[in-house]
């Protein structure tokens, strides 16, 4: 059975510059202003997507960067590590493939899916959701991509790699010598062109203007 | 006001407030997922994926979770020992940010899952505040556990010289991975909505 859509005369208790909305961690109901960047529940405190207009020309732009960084940051090695003249290079996918090629595979697939897959994924999600909205794409798809990203976001754990990174260089820098290399610097920058656009792909805004697109707005 | 007392449910996916008339089965009218005013069974999973992640939490801390080898001599290190012995090498900072997320967090999560789900099995108020705090801190850090992984997953391409001098997994880093996926999809299973609903007085 489909729920019935609320149009705004059925609830009736929001002026029209507010949205009626449910905090999504104490359900409480919530009235919430058009221009407020960072709307807050006034119960629980919990963030709540904010109604401002969701452009999703910027998201494209920012993920696009990020996939192109994407390249020479898998690309190029992160670090490289040499005793006695013999070095050794990391990338995302040769770590991750190492583990799986020891036994680890389940280490492996898991180091893989948070550093790698699940990064790549999000930003063609991003990209594809939006260039299927400006190429007015069938509705359907943007609805699947928009779907599987909310389930992808959790498993992007760059930031946490991040940290990886730095504690190894402190567990190495005596053992022998240790450098990061290029592929390492495109990998920060990338972050924080992901990062960015994870923040500007307002998702229930992009559900707004598919919405309105669908009904022939 | 609460959302579920006007019949009103918030799609999870999509973020539509939608009527849900009580019980039934309903879809949300733009995205077409099923709505739930609370996850369903959210307790039971959550404490499912819990009590796992307890069990696999002890093989993943009394087993090795790598070697090191060195010409002369293998050091086997378990997640505690690779604490001490960054300590012991004057690398206190480092040894705090690690003790912290593969050791602190872990415990940290388990037994505040636990106590979140035997607060609101008891059913009587309590700060919700407080509680929904606790929760949202566990759902941060949750993440971070999965610091030493990517540590072992780096020193192992990183140092392998053959014979010579190489770090390698060992079966304790699996349960590790093991109890870090659980804790998540523990935290995740929990709805913070329960918290509060016990403030409510029951219909
Ligand atoms: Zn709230
Ligand atoms: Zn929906």
């Amino acid at each position: 059975m489909q729920a019935t859509e609320l149009t705004p005369a059925s609830h009736g208790v929001c002026p029209p510059a507010t949205h009626l909305s449910a905090c999504l961690e104490c359900d409480q109901l919530l009235d919430i202003p058009d221009d407020q960047p960072r709307p807050r529940c006034p119960r629980c405190g919990a963030a709540q997507a904010p109604f401002q207009p969701f452009d999703p020309t910027r998201p494209l732009a920012l993920a696009l960067a990020a996939l192109i960084l994407a390249i020479p940051a898998n690309l190029y090695p992160q670090m490289a590590f040499s005793l006695l003249g013999r070095p050794n290079a990391y990338t995302l996918a040769g770590g991750a493939w190492h583990l799986i090629d020891v036994g680890f595979w389940w280490v492996g697939a898991l180091v893989l899916v948070c550093t790698l897959v699940a990064p790549l994924v999000l930003l063609s999600l991003i990209i594809g959701t939006c260039l299927a909205w400006k190429l007015h794409l069938p509705s359907s798809w943007i609805a699947s991509g928009l779907k599987l990203y909310h389930q992808v976001a959790s498993w992007v754990m760059l930031d946490v790699y991040l940290l990886a990174v730095i504690v190894s260089v402190v567990k190495l820098k005596d053992m022998g010598s240790f450098e990061l290399t290029t592929g390492f610097f495109c990998f920060v920058l990338m972050l924080v062109l992901l990062s960015v656009a994870m923040v500007s792909f307002n998702t229930e805004r992009f559900w707004d203007l598919w919405e309105a697109r669908r009904a022939g707005h | 006001m609460r959302a579920i007392d006007r019949g009103l449910c918030r799609c999870h996916v999509c973020g539509k407030l939608a009527r849900h008339p009580g019980d039934g089965s309903y879809l949300c009218p733009r995205c077409h997922t099923p709505l739930h005013p609370r996850i369903p069974y959210s307790v039971s999973r959550a404490w499912a994926f819990t009590l796992t992640a307890l069990i696999v939490f002890v093989p993943a801390n009394v087993f090795p979770i790598m070697t090191v080898r060195k010409i002369d001599n293998t050091i086997p290190s378990t997640i505690l020992a690779g604490v001490i012995d960054l300590a012991r090498n004057d690398m206190l900072p480092i040894a705090i940010v690690v003790f912290i997320a593969s050791i602190a967090v872990p415990v940290f999560k388990l037994v505040g899952i636990m106590f979140l789900l035997f607060t609101v099995q008891r059913g009587r108020p309590i700060n919700a505040a407080q509680a929904t705090n606790m929760y949202r801190f566990i759902d941060l850090i949750g993440r971070w556990s999965m610091l030493d992984l990517f540590v072992i997953s780096i020193l192992v391409t990183l140092v392998s010289f053959g014979q010579f001098a190489s770090i390698e997994a060992n079966i304790g880093a699996s349960a590790f991975a093991g109890v870090v996926v659980l804790t998540l999809l523990a935290a995740e299973s929990f709805d913070p909505r329960l918290i509060w609903d016990l403030q409510e007085p029951t219909p």
